[in-house]
């Protein structure tokens, strides 16, 4: 899937309700109260942080281009809305397998460990000891020399090329999609392709080509974490967050747990209240067992919801008019919790990361 | 016993590296620091300055320290020795993630060359491991860095005096660099604490490497001639240009034309940038399009070609940058391509780059009121390098301080481009002038001089050389396969 349909499917989920900022956040990553919310509410975890080095120019080039092929619009607000030609051609669009909420930009860490892997086996078949490593990242230097030294004392060069070999025919993808893929890749006089000779090789565009990347490989990952790939996995060690939170929300989440009110957490350690008030919004989010009665009442939170499912909107300002009686922090948790709820039920116990990969299938 | 281990000195050569015999100026160094002397070596691009330092310690036994400016450089060059068979190497730099770094700091006896930045020495416990250990001497690398008249001044280079101000007793320092003016030279010398240092000067001269001058007139006639003599001209080449949009313009056009080429600047990925760098050394990419962010540290022996698209800044920026030709000793050519404008074109870089006196007063105001450098500095519109340069000196000075040295760097620098100017414009030997300019001449008069002297390109090795294995997209299966050297079936 191109980049500019990925994210006229996003825009499509957000139909209506959003800036066309809030996609161009996403798809960074944005570690905002609003970004946050909004992967929750309209389910887009799979785009979530799916390339953390985007850049304005590029977005801006697809959504522009969405703009003139007359698939979305803007309103004098800067509402985003999907077109007719626009919402034919996103219910015709395939479901994306990114699994951006997942690896957040980790997938990199995998293909580093693997790319420095493949070429000291490269050198290594063809007798070769010393070479420049395509990576100088001393961490991923580590990993890899560390994996690669307790592999091959059971295991030979050959066991790897075969795990790659199995793994990727099993992943479903098509032969020209693994070629770009592998060209990334480097070995003993073979580098791999920068993105600009991999565009002019294959005829597509650069941006295109990343996001296919890492779409490749997060389907990949997948493969390789649920079948038998002992040697791959190694290289896919640690990739997902112990904690969804950001460091800021983290701490902020460590006081709440010891009891500290909103406000206390605020003068404590120097930041707005706004702030704070994001940070429990994010973990409101996160966590399936977040006492929302204490900022709002069950009967009120569940007035909200009705309504909020009765109107089928996301929309802060619409439901701040239906119940002014609210803060938008209330309004804002609410709907953090409607998000989880719609998305999974009432069963959800544990592990955020389970979550977002179940709804990415649904 | 000296005079026994100094006669062995060939025999160490060639017991460590495979070299039957030194190249000029690395044997004197290498006595230099084996009798103690601090020493201040200049020795020309390409003269093999890493042997200087890695030699030595065989004999000396201990550790050696060289403390290197540019973190990049720090990484290729451990890696380099790494890969040349040198085990025990470490590069301590604010890269490492808390585990590896203290597993260097635990085991930092073990290890016979420790890379390290400046800010890493100020680190008290970084410090006190260091001082634990026996070190046979200390290299401060590309030590033009240090002088603030150096063309690539890194104030934080001068951290290392406050270290070495701290050691009870000190070892001896090795200062290498390929470029420095007479006002250099004694920057080292006393931003390094240096005891009467020997000073091992060698002319920055690269007989082998072939200067020529042409005058295209504007931008329009450069892109012309490149387009049409660069895929006919020896190669590998780089060629260097001002902006990251002319290095991705003019090698889509080469590219358009069948060479082989690709371009190389800060505002590309680091993977990319990798990527340039790994399949230009393998041969397979002939040119690289590149702003001054390539070159230092990269060492690939047959570069045939250096071609400068603009007027670089300084003698010295040039010397450094033609200096990537020919290492191999091989015949090699430098051209520059000069147009009437370029001087002021370089007049208003250069001084972009540096801060003015508004700007460091506006800059010192704003961090009084409590304000980040980072942000005042963006209030002022400062480049980052103009920035660190700032930072610092108002560090040092104070605003009315820092502001007067900025008005005599500026001077300084119009002086060193009106100096290009003059020899981009001048008559009679190119490589006389430039010589000339760091008050040196020719040693002997060379077959190839230069295009005033007359040159025979017919005559010049690998003319329109065709990379041996251009990038493709292979089959996946293929790709994989030859990856790992399996034969096709």
């Amino acid at each position: 899937m191109s980049f500019e349909d990925i994210l006229l499917t996003i825009i499509s989920r957000m139909d209506g309700e959003r800036y066309k900022h809030a996609a161009f956040h996403l798809m960074k990553g944005k570690r905002s109260g609003q970004t946050l919310q909004d992967t929750e509410y309209y389910g887009l975890h799979p785009f979530f942080g799916m390339l953390p080095s985007l850049s304005g120019t590029d977005f801006d080039r697809a959504y522009n281009g969405l703009l003139e092929k007359g698939r979305i619009s803007e309103s004098p607000e800067g509402i985003v809305r999907l077109t007719m030609a626009g919402n034919e051609r996103a219910r015709a669009l395939p479901d994306s397998r990114l699994n951006g909420w997942v690896y957040r930009g980790k997938e990199q860490v995998f293909f580093s460990r693997l790319s420095l892997a493949v070429q000291s086996l490269s050198h290594l078949m063809s007798g070769i000891r010393g070479f420049l490593p395509v990576t100088n990242d001393p961490a991923i230097q580590q990993d890899v020399r560390r994996h690669l030294l307790a592999a091959l004392k059971t295991r030979s060069p050959d066991d790897f090329r075969m795990e790659m070999t199995h793994s990727l025919e099993q992943s479903g993808m098509d032969g020209e999609r693994l070629s770009r893929l592998v060209a990334r890749l480097s070995g003993n006089g073979l580098t791999g392709l920068t993105w600009t000779q991999l565009s002019e090789l294959s005829g597509l565009e650069v941006i295109d080509l990343k996001a296919e990347f890492v779409e490749s490989l997060h389907i990949w990952l997948q493969v390789i974490e649920n079948g038998r790939y002992p040697l791959l996995s190694g290289f896919a060690e640690g990739l997902r967050p112990s904690s969804p939170l950001t460091g800021s929300a983290r701490k902020t989440e460590e006081l709440y747990r010891k009891g500290v009110t909103l406000e206390e957490i605020a003068a404590r350690r120097g930041l707005k209240i706004s702030t704070i008030e994001d940070h429990f919004i994010e973990i409101a989010i996160n966590d399936p067992v977040f006492p929302l009665g204490r900022f709002v009442s069950d009967d009120c939170a569940e007035t909200v919801m009705a309504e909020m499912n009765r109107l089928a909107t996301r929309k802060l300002s619409l439901l701040k008019k239906k119940f002014p009686e609210l803060s938008y922090f209330q309004l804002r948790l609410i709907m953090a919790r409607a998000g989880k709820e719609e998305s999974d039920g009432n069963e959800r116990t544990g592990e955020s990361d389970r979550a977002a990969e179940a709804d990415h299938r649904a | 016993m000296e005079t026994n281990v100094q006669g062995n000195l060939t025999g160490l050569l060639k017991r460590i590296t495979g070299h039957e015999a030194f190249r000029p100026g690395q044997e004197e160094v290498i006595r230099s620091v084996l009798a103690g002397r601090d020493t201040i070596a200049v020795l020309p691009t390409g003269a093999g300055k890493t042997l200087c330092y890695r030699l030595p310690v065989h004999l000396t036994g201990g550790t050696v320290l060289i403390v290197s400016p540019l973190l990049s450089l720090m990484e290729d060059q451990a890696a380099r020795m790494k890969s040349e068979g040198e085990k025990s190497v470490a590069a301590l730099n604010s890269f490492l993630t808390p585990a590896e770094r203290s597993f260097i700091l635990q085991n930092l006896g073990s290890y016979r060359y420790i890379f390290t930045s400046p800010e890493m020495l100020l680190q008290r416990h970084v410090s006190a491991r260091l001082k634990e250990l026996r070190i046979a001497y200390i290299v401060a690398d590309e030590a033009h860095c240090i002088s603030q008249w150096g063309f690539d001044f890194r104030p934080d280079y001068l951290r290392l005096r406050e270290w070495l101000e701290g050691l009870e007793t000190r070892p001896p320092v090795m200062a290498l660099t390929a470029t420095a003016s007479a006002r250099t030279i004694e920057d080292i010398e006393d931003y390094l604490m240096m005891d009467h240092p020997a000073k091992l000067i060698y002319p920055p001269d690269r007989p082998n490497i072939a200067l020529r001058i042409i005058r295209p007139g504007g931008r329009q006639e450069k892109t012309e001639w490149i387009l049409r003599e660069v895929p006919a001209s020896p190669a590998p080449g780089i060629l260097y240009v001002q902006s990251r949009k002319r290095a991705e313009e003019l090698s889509e056009m080469l590219r358009a034309r069948g060479t082989s080429a690709a371009a190389f600047h800060a505002g590309m990925e680091k993977e990319d940038r990798m990527l340039v760098q790994q399949q230009y050394l393998n041969g397979e990419l002939d040119w690289i399009c590149a702003t001054n962010a390539f070159g230092m540290g990269i060492d690939k022996p047959d570069v045939r070609h250096v071609i400068h698209d603009q007027l670089p800044s300084s003698a010295a920026q040039y010397i450094q940058e033609i200096g990537r030709a020919g290492r191999d000793g091989n015949q090699s050519l430098a051209t520059l391509l000069y147009g009437e404008q370029d001087g002021e074109t370089a007049m208003f870089i250069a001084l972009d780059s540096l801060p003015d006196p508004v700007s460091i007063r506006f800059l010192a105001e704003r961090m009084r009121e409590g304000g980040t450098p980072a942000h005042a500095g963006e209030e002022a519109g400062l480049s980052e390098t103009a920035l660190r340069v700032a930072d610092y000196w108002i560090g040092t000075d104070g605003a009315e301080g820092a502001a007067l040295r900025m008005e005599a760097l500026a001077a300084e620098k119009r002086g060193e481009i009106s100096a290009m100017v003059r020899f981009a414009e001048g008559e009679g030997c190119i490589r006389e002038r430039l010589l000339a300019l760091f008050g040196a001449r020719p040693a002997g008069k060379t077959a190839q001089c230069c295009s005033s002297c007359g040159l025979r390109l017919d005559e010049m090795p690998a003319a329109g050389r065709q990379a041996q294995r251009a990038p493709v997209l292979n089959g996946w299966k293929e790709r994989i396969n030859l990856l790992f050297n399996v034969p096709p079936l």
